[in-house]
């Protein structure tokens, strides 16, 4: 197994990127030098695909600390498993696979404690701090707030195709490549899960509909 | 909708249309309003969700991360070390209990032959029955 070096954080800032290591290096070669035991090249891995795990994680678990874990879990496993990392698919693929894995985890192991109340609290706590940017006025951050919401209500597997397909923007194909499921299974369940979700945010689908 | 229909709408808002296809797909448009409106409105509904997309964790995450791989960089073996170990529970333990829940079954049925009198329920339940090498050679 590669061994990783782990400098801290302020060391990492001092010293100059490596070629390797850069936010401009490839995925390939930043695998490569992670492999080689280069830290500041899986911290650029862990920078650059942090927005897919975000909307992966939270997208299926809601924000909060819980969230949070599981992201640097995935980050985690992404870590132990470069080496199985062939290159049969694309790294955010890859990334996206280990992300879904840690939340379904998650999700059972939410479910087995039962922490179903611990889980609002977590939700209804977040729905104050919003993660986007601060400039969003307070109609898109609350359009924001109840389109999440909205995805949180659907049952996991509707909820799995949506994060994939709707929030992450994978096509349909890759969506059922990721989840191992046939492709005409996605497009029932996005078919259903659109219908539940077009019920929740009727109000904002008219509005946009009749301005 | 039928389920051409449906598909076609799906490649649509996945872009995957061939030009043929997105030929088709325009034509269907044009002749048909209420699946005009139906494509419009899934495509907003697409657009809001990818609005929403939550698109990073609370700040430092990175910093975070590379903290649990410093103080423990084997926590991802031990969990899948666990869940393993889980698996496997789940896998082999059937046979064992099957076993078991035979042997009871047997026990009871034949009866405490080779138990004493003062023998638990247990010893009469999975006692087995003692087995000596001539026995099995007279196998």
């Amino acid at each position: 197994m590669h061994t990783l070096v782990v400098t801290s954080s302020s060391s990492t800032s001092r010293s100059r990127p490596s070629p390797g290591d850069s936010p401009a290096a490839s995925d390939d070669e930043l695998i490569d030098a992670v492999l080689d035991g280069n830290d500041r090249a899986f911290r650029t891995l862990v920078q650059r695909y942090e927005p897919v795990v975000a909307s992966t994680v939270i997208g299926m678990l809601g924000p909060g600390p819980g969230a949070d874990d599981v992201g640097q879990e995935a980050m985690i496993r992404l870590y132990e498993s470069l080496e199985q990392f062939r290159g049969e698919a694309n790294l955010k693929t890859y990334v996206t696979r280990i992300a879904i894995n840690a939340s379904i985890d998650a999700l059972r192991r939410r479910k087995r404690r039962t922490e179903r109340l611990a889980s609002r609290d977590d939700e209804e706590r977040s729905l104050d701090e919003p993660v986007v940017d601060e400039r969003s006025n307070a109609e898109v951050r609350e359009r924001r707030t109840l389109v999440r919401r909205a995805i949180r209500e659907l049952d996991d597997h509707y909820r799995l195709v949506v994060v994939l397909r709707m929030l992450e923007g994978h096509s349909t194909k890759e969506t059922a490549n990721i989840l191992d499921i046939a492709h005409g299974t996605v497009l029932s369940r996005l078919h259903r899960a659109k219908q539940q979700l077009g019920d929740l945010l009727r109000p904002y689908l008219d509005a946009d509909e009749s301005s | 909708m039928n389920d051409h229909r449906r598909y076609r709408l799906e490649q649509a808002l996945d872009d995957s249309l061939t030009p043929d296809e997105r030929d088709e797909f325009e034509a269907l448009l044009r002749s048909d309003a209420s699946y005009a409106r139906q494509f419009e409105r899934e495509r907003r509904m697409h657009r809001m969700t990818a609005d929403a997309a939550p698109r990073a964790f609370d700040a430092g995450f990175a910093d975070r991360v590379m903290g649990r791989l410093r103080e423990a960089p084997n926590a991802a073996l031990r969990v899948d070390f666990d869940a393993m170990l889980m698996r496997l529970w789940r896998r082999l333990a059937p046979v064992p209990l099957t076993v078991a829940v035979v042997l009871a079954g047997y026990n009871a049925y034949v009866g405490p032959r080779h138990l004493g009198a003062g023998a638990s329920l247990v010893e009469l339940l999975f006692g087995l029955p003692p087995v000596t090498l001539d026995m099995l050679l007279g196998l």
